[in-house]
């Protein structure tokens, strides 16, 4: 018999100006379900998720919560109504404190004659956090204190403390370290045993084949099929969401992971809070992996051999030249490509055109006589990039904020491979791209390994990293614990150890 | 969205205000139709909104120029918001050009050598025919411009040095200047600390202004030197032709000048001095009430002060404060700058020869009038500001102008303007 | 179909045409405020009020496009305008005037940007700074006077609409083609969208705004020879408006103030004309003295307001 159903969406279609991003999709989600959301960037998913918690209207369709209407004003009402949503951005207000984040909108239920009694509410903050297994964040603390992983934390606690009916968690995982993933994942496995329902969208396949019991897959605004538990097959849901046979497969399929001898970049004896004494080398032609936990200081190593960074002790040399990198500058002089992991912060300018993000970088390739740049050049240079990684975009003049992320990040790539970069530091470079493109980004790695260039992988995501490196190393607490060269029978169980 | 909408509204609001603000076109005419309005509850209050808002009760002019097509003119003026200013314009602005067929607009208050420019150049722009000046920041330039520009030129109240004139007398377009002589910025100082020497006063404090940067003031603190010198006071120069101090048998007389700056030393200077026991006398050649008004209430009303400035709200307050604030003030009166539009308007009519002084621009010395004490202020300040009948009304300008009377010429001109004593004005509205 | 895609250009390109639509409403309005009447002494009165801002504006542009805000412009003017004036009455020599004024103008533009390099400080705040450093200079320099004064008929040969215009020309080429056809203009630009993507490209803040500080130094200069030229006699507020006209006529001629992708180094020119029209315009409808100030503000801020639609991420500087 099949369980009673939580939310039922009928025909839901919106449109932004001229893009449909949703045509009449039907979803139920019933008790007992963790239901999840695939498809690439711009499916439609985050629409559809956004519309149920009544973050946004639908041009037309229904939405029924436990067949009544669902008609919430907004996320806080859809919130107090039994639907709540962990957003893909960040939902806390920075500036308050944590508990006034987790009580937002209802502070004036701890009002004692008049005053806001904040010790109740420290209190009762404090519960909701231990609630879902946090102990680690003091609630009085301010909100901007605490770092970007605790937030998403915080807002957890704020949607669960409401003991929503249904739960949706649209990519939070992907901004979370493996100790916040467990946390969501023993949450939805308590909504499941409560016969709740949980909507989880993300872009990790693996994740949600091992979490799901229902799997909806979503492409180009129309709901291509829903597979039951039973169905789930990696290949048939790649298939289904790009609607096509995926050919060939995903990472380089090749196990050699002998490199050249020359090695092209020497890290000595590094040490820049956390990062305490590291010391590497990177070879010609190697794609080296570096992965841990988030905190374990592998994002600090990128930044610091970039120079983007000043380490405390200890030196990066570009060994062929005998440079040492201390700034950005002498890194770009010495071929080196530097991908930040806040794309959109650090490594975009969202605001600027896609021309103006791509060609700021290639300004000493395009001089001439030294100081000249004529725009014939630089229109040139930028076209061959786009064309050369195809992203999808009117004109090279479109600012890079309208691009879709698996694009914005394709520009990235882009700003580097133009000014034909023979070392890249990559950081999170998958993060939040679709795997249509995060599969053109592995093969681009894979060609410049070939081509004798030598890429840094730092990632979170193990799988990645087993999937692409001649070497893999592993950092904790600041410190590289483990080293692994590429063979058939390396798996993550293998790895995990050296991690924590 | 909707905040972006009301932020928008709020803008178009402001403008649509701001140009309903200017409403200083046509006072005259609002303040009709308010008191119109008004009327039903008050007719009195209607009358004195009338009254008190300009001039446009008084007796119309016996002459006719409506077949002149209005001429516009620039007015130069360095602060829109001094006293003096103010009352210049309202002359200008609510009887002259009801009764001429002229058109005034103002510049902003020129600070600056450049500003000067611009705004020459925006009245010549904006076809100005003729252009009044109260500002001297550069005259000579000033003058060559509108040379250039064809544009007619006159000096409203100052004048030009002996060596400017020499070399500007000979420019068709430049009318002229009416105002003080530098002689006679000498001889009101002389006369304001003789009159005190003269009552027997013994212990002064003279302010000195700008000397010796601001020659105006320059040539007035020379006027109380000269006074006191023949008074038997012996006056020591400063170094770098600075002020000097003074010292004599039985006078006690301490000096200061210069100008307030943001550190307000300046005041704490002037409230130290005004607290000499014994001081009697404050003479200024500027800014008394401005800057000495405040400490000598505060600390000791009985003094006596004396200034030059002008006839206007400011120091009628001033004198009618209890006790009086004032006790002697030389000063322009606002209907002083009549004869200079006469001059000027017959310029821009084509018949600037007849203010010609033998073919050569004018320099004509028109004084200040001198009040001593509230009574003689406020007699005074009637006439330089009545709303009835200002010093020179219409009818009295008259006369020397080309277009009513054929016979108008420079001398008779010259002997108008220069007969500005209340008793010459007087016998003018007999 | 086609004409579908032409609207969409255009909506596209509105932003872009905005000011210079602008400038032509306002030439329109200028014309018909002069009954048809413009003479070429009209012409004439018109550009010897632009040249000095348009020069100023210019240069600052560098400075703006960066995202960084210079609020010493017309105290740095005056100064430079002043040690200029010095200098001609002890030497009698114009070139020792325009050097002394480039230099003054240079010198004050690189104390600004290396104190900020240097300390680390957003321009903004040393410039502040600097504005009641150069207020002191001017009086040290003016010594208690009220005026200082250059002899006109020194100058007055450089008083002529010719020589204007060429400067203008010459130094608006001059930063045309290193704000377009130099890597500066683009660096400056990303420094303005996101300083930390610039710096992650290699590019460097400090270096960038010697450089930007620099030619607006020249700016500086030039404007302070062309104000002393104009009007050869300097005063306490001497060019004190200009830094504030500079702003206008920069946002008049549709660059935000927060610098960055949108910055164009033909917006000063563009504003400036703006800015001088209105000027003339103003009292032609009745506007006095006060009242035309507050309309120029509302003006400026439904500018600055309408330029903030659709692009609301970040109106204000750094």
């Amino acid at each position: 018999m099949e369980k009673e159903i939580l939310i039922w969406a009928q025909q839901i279609s919106k449109t932004f100006g001229a893009t449909v991003a949703l045509d009449g999709v039907d979803l139920i989600i019933r008790r007992g379900e963790i239901h999840g959301l695939i498809g690439e960037n711009g499916s439609g998913k985050s629409t559809l998720s956004s519309i149920i918690a009544g973050m946004q209207k639908a041009n037309s369709g229904e939405v029924y919560l436990l067949n009544q209407k669902f008609h919430p004003l907004n996320m806080i009402d859809a919130l107090n109504q039994g639907v709540g949503m962990i957003v893909q951005e960040s939902g806390t207000i920075p500036g308050i404190t944590v508990a006034e984040n987790i009580f937002l909108g209802e502070t004036n239920r701890f009002r004692k004659r008049g005053i806001i009694s904040r010790k109740d509410m420290n209190r009762e903050a404090q519960e909701a956090l231990y609630k879902i297994g946090v102990d680690h964040i003091d609630a009085r603390a301010l909100t901007q204190t605490v770092d970007y992983q605790d937030r998403k934390l915080i807002e957890i606690a704020r949607v669960i403390n409401k003991s929503p009916q249904v739960l949706i968690v649209d990519e939070t995982t992907t901004a979370l370290s493996q100790q916040g993933r467990e946390i969501i994942y023993r949450i939805m496995d308590e909504f499941k045993e409560q016969n709740k329902g949980v909507i989880f969208i993300s872009h990790d396949l693996d994740e949600l084949l091992e979490k799901c019991n229902v799997l909806t897959v979503l492409r180009d605004g129309n709901l291509i099929q829903s597979l039951q538990e039973e169905q789930f097959d990696e290949a048939l849901v790649k298939q289904l969401m790009v609607g096509r046979e995926m050919k060939g497969s995903f990472y380089r399929e090749d196990f050699d992971g002998s490199v050249d001898e020359e090695i092209v970049l020497q890290v000595d004896h590094l040490s820049c809070a956390p990062l305490k004494d590291v010391s590497l080398s990177l070879h010609k032609g190697e794609i080296l992996g570096i992965g841990g936990l988030s905190h374990c200081g592998m994002h600090t190593l990128g930044k610091c051999i970039f120079g983007f960074e000043k380490p405390e002790k200890g030196s990066v040399r570009h060994t062929r030249t005998n440079t040492k990198i201390n700034h950005e500058a002498v890194a770009m002089r010495c071929g080196l490509g530097y991908v930040s992991k806040d794309r959109d912060t650090e490594a975009l300018s969202l605001n600027t055109s896609i021309k103006d993000n791509i060609s700021i970088a290639g300004m000493d390739k395009l001089r001439r006589a030294h100081y000249f740049l004529f725009p014939k050049d630089e229109k040139k240079y930028v076209a061959d990039t786009i064309d050369a990684l195809s992203i999808k975009c009117t004109s090279m003049n479109q600012y890079v904020k309208k691009l879709s992320g698996g694009n914005k990040q394709k520009v990235v790539f882009g700003k580097w491979i133009a000014r034909d970069s023979s070392i890249l530091i990559l950081d999170c470079p998958t993060r939040g791209v679709d795997i249509g493109v995060k599969q053109a980004m592995y093969r681009l790695m894979y060609q410049l390994k070939q081509e004798g260039k030598s890429c840094i992988i730092i990632s979170e995501e193990l799988s990645e990293l087993i999937g692409m490196s001649d070497r893999i190393l592993i950092m904790k607490d600041g410190v590289i614990s483990g080293s692994f060269e590429r063979n058939e029978t390396l798996s993550e169980a293998n790895v995990i150890g050296s991690m924590i | 969205m909707r905040k972006r909408v009301l932020a928008m509204l709020l803008c178009i609001t402001m403008t649509v205000g701001s140009l309903a603000g200017c409403g200083q076109q046509k006072p005259a005419e609002q303040a009709a139709e308010t008191s119109e309005a008004d009327a039903n509850e008050s007719a009195a209050a209607a009358e004195t909104t009338s009254e008190s808002d300009g001039y446009e009760a008084a007796a119309q002019a016996s002459f006719d120029l409506s077949s002149v097509d209005t001429i516009k003119l620039g007015v130069l003026i360095y602060d829109s918001t001094d006293a003096e200013v103010v009352a210049f314009k309202n002359y200008y602005q609510n009887y002259i050009a009801q009764n001429f067929p002229v058109e005034f607009v103002y510049s902003e208050g020129i600070a600056t050598a450049e500003e000067e420019v611009s705004a020459i150049e925006n009245f010549i722009n904006m076809n100005c025919k003729g252009i009044i000046s109260f500002s001297d920041q550069d005259r000579v330039a000033s003058i060559k411009l509108c040379e250039e520009a064809k544009v007619y030129y006159a000096v409203g109240a100052g004048t030009l040095s002996d060596e400017q004139y020499e070399e500007l007398k000979g420019y068709s377009y430049y009318v002229g200047s009416i105002g003080p002589s530098l002689e006679n910025e000498e001889v009101i100082g002389y006369d304001m600390a003789k009159h005190y020497i003269d009552a027997g006063y013994k212990n002064f404090l003279v302010y000195a202004g700008g000397y010796p940067y601001v020659d105006m003031h320059m040539k007035r603190t020379a006027g109380f030197i000269r006074a006191f010198e023949e008074a038997g006071v012996t006056y020591t120069p400063g170094d770098n032709g600075n002020f000097g101090t003074f010292a004599g048998d039985g006078y006690k007389i301490d000096t200061i000048d210069g100008f307030p700056d943001e550190a307000g030393a300046f005041f704490g200077t002037v409230g130290q001095k005004v607290g000499e026991p014994d001081l009697e006398v404050v003479l200024t050649a500027a800014l008394g009430v401005e800057l000495f008004g405040a400490s000598i209430a505060q600390i000791n009303p009985e003094i006596k002060l004396a200034t030059v400035a002008s006839y206007t709200d400011a120091y009628k307050e001033a004198f009618n404060a209890e006790p009086a604030q004032l006790d002697y003030l030389t000063g322009k009166y606002a209907s002083s700058i009549g004869p200079v539009f006469a001059a000027m308007f017959n310029a821009v009519t084509g018949n600037i020869d007849c203010v010609r002084d033998n073919g050569n621009a004018f320099r004509i010395d028109q004084g200040y009038w001198t009040a001593i004490g509230t009574e003689e202020f406020n007699t005074l300040f009637e006439i330089a500001n009545s709303t009835e009948k200002p010093a020179y009304t219409a009818d009295d300008l008259s006369p020397y102008i080309k277009l009513v009377n054929d016979a108008a010429n420079f001398a008779d001109f010259k002997a108008f303007a220069e007969a500005y004593t209340i008793e010459d004005i007087q016998a003018l509205h007999k | 179909m086609k004409w579908k895609h032409i609207c969409r250009k255009l909506q596209e390109n509105i932003v872009q045409l905005a000011p210079v639509l602008g400038l032509l409403i306002l030439s329109i309005i200028y014309y018909f405020a002069m009954d048809g009447q413009i003479s070429l002494y009209n012409l004439k009165v018109i550009l010897n009020q632009v040249v000095i801002v348009a020069i100023v504006a210019t240069g600052a542009t560098f400075i703006y496009s960066m995202g960084a805000f210079d609020i010493s412009l017309g105290a740095a003017t005056a100064v430079s305008a002043m040690c200029g004036a010095v200098a001609v009455n002890r030497t009698g020599s114009i070139a020792v005037m325009l050097l002394t004024c480039l230099g003054v103008g240079i010198v004050i533009g690189l104390f600004n940007s290396t104190l900020a390099a240097l300390f680390h400080l957003p321009v903004f705040v040393t410039t502040i700074a600097m504005l009641s450093i150069l207020g002191a200079l001017t009086e040290v320099i003016l010594n208690g006077q009220s005026q200082l004064e250059v002899a006109s008929e020194l100058v007055s040969g450089f008083d002529n609409i010719i020589v204007k215009l060429l400067i203008l020309i010459v130094f608006g080429v001059l930063c045309y083609s290193v704000f377009e056809l130099t890597p500066v203009g683009r660096m400056n630009k990303f420094l303005g969208s996101n300083p930390v993507s610039a710096k992650q490209t290699g590019i460097s803040s400090g270096k960038m705004s010697i450089i930007a500080f620099f030619i607006a130094g020249i700016g500086v200069g030039l404007g302070a020879f062309l104000t002393i030229v104009r009007a050869p006699v300097l005063g306490k507020t001497t060019a004190s408006s200009i830094g504030m006209d500079v702003l206008i006529a920069i946002v008049f001629g549709g660059m935000p103030i927060s610098g960055g992708a949108r910055s164009k180094i033909t917006a000063a020119m563009v504003g400036s004309i703006s800015i001088v029209l209105l000027n003339q315009i103003l009292p032609v409808f009745g506007f006095s003295s006060g009242i035309s100030q507050i309309v120029k503000a509302v003006m400026f801020l439904l500018v600055v307001f309408c330029a903030g639609l659709g692009f609301r991420d970040k109106t204000l500087p750094r």
